[in-house]
């Protein structure tokens, strides 16, 4: 169920081993990112989401959990990246970005703020929406860069 | 620059109606809207024809509830769309905001 569950951080917030890919994928694409059309990009991946078979009843949480990390990777990041794949039966979504130069990746924020705020939503809405939500710090050259994973149910 | 997110903005006597999408490229037309509407104490944003909104579009709901707040005048989100209600729910802000 989405929402029940608190994203998965590195047990100490610092650069982990480089992940390997899934190799249990049965399918996978990649969605061009382009920062200046966020709307052309959540359409691009809202049709390879559909393509890859997830639970149609799910698009439109879809199409906001990519909204928000797209939102995130374009705005405290540079080079971002989508990777969608199915992986054991489910839509996993993979959205990384290069950390600024030198600046060590805070610890996402994933809990609501007060509803006064007018920022900082988008992780908690994020988590709210998908499933097994996994931020991860991968250390590699020439910048780290932050990844979070997110997975949706396939159509049965 | 023209992006594929469009969105509409019609002023009416009682405040605006808004269709299409507000996302991070169209949310600074709907605050810029918003701030133009003319002193009134209850101005009613009609979200009903919204298809899509993210927390970049929240954030302009959230800020504009409190400067027309701080006023003593009312921002009234009526009607919402499904898509709205949903973000409002998964952000916990159907309280805050004032929904009609």
């Amino acid at each position: 169920m989405a929402g029940l569950s608190r994203p998965v951080f590195p047990a100490t917030w610092g650069p982990t081993e480089v992940a390997h890919e899934n190799s249990t994928a049965t399918a996978r694409t990649r969605v061009d990112i382009d920062c200046v059309d966020l709307g052309a990009t959540r359409k691009r991946a809202v049709v390879a989401a559909r393509r890859l078979g997830v639970d149609l009843q799910r698009l439109h949480d879809v199409e906001l959990a990519v909204a928000e990390l797209l939102s995130n990777a374009c705005e405290h990041g540079t080079a971002p990246t989508l990777r969608m794949a199915q992986v054991e039966g489910r839509l996993t979504i993979d959205v990384r970005n290069q950390a600024p130069q030198g600046a060590i990746p805070p610890v996402p924020d994933w809990k609501l703020p007060p509803p006064t705020a007018t920022n900082g939503r988008g992780l908690a809405i994020i988590v709210a929406v998908a499933d097994d939500v996994t931020v991860r710090w991968i250390d590699v050259s020439p910048l780290p860069v932050v990844s979070v994973r997110i997975s949706f149910p396939l159509a049965r | 620059m023209p992006t594929s997110s469009s969105l509409r903005i019609d002023t009416v006597d009682a405040g605006l109606v808004v269709s299409g999408v507000v996302d991070a490229h169209t949310a600074p037309q709907l605050a810029e809207a918003l701030a133009a509407v003319a002193d009134a104490e209850r101005i009613v944003l009609d979200l009903g024809a919204v298809d899509f909104i993210d927390s970049s579009g929240l954030r302009v709901l959230v800020d504009g509830h409190q400067r027309y707040a701080s006023t003593g005048a009312t921002l009234v989100l009526s009607p919402v769309s499904e898509a709205v209600t949903r973000l409002l729910e998964l952000a916990g802000l159907v309280d805050h905001l004032v929904v009609e």
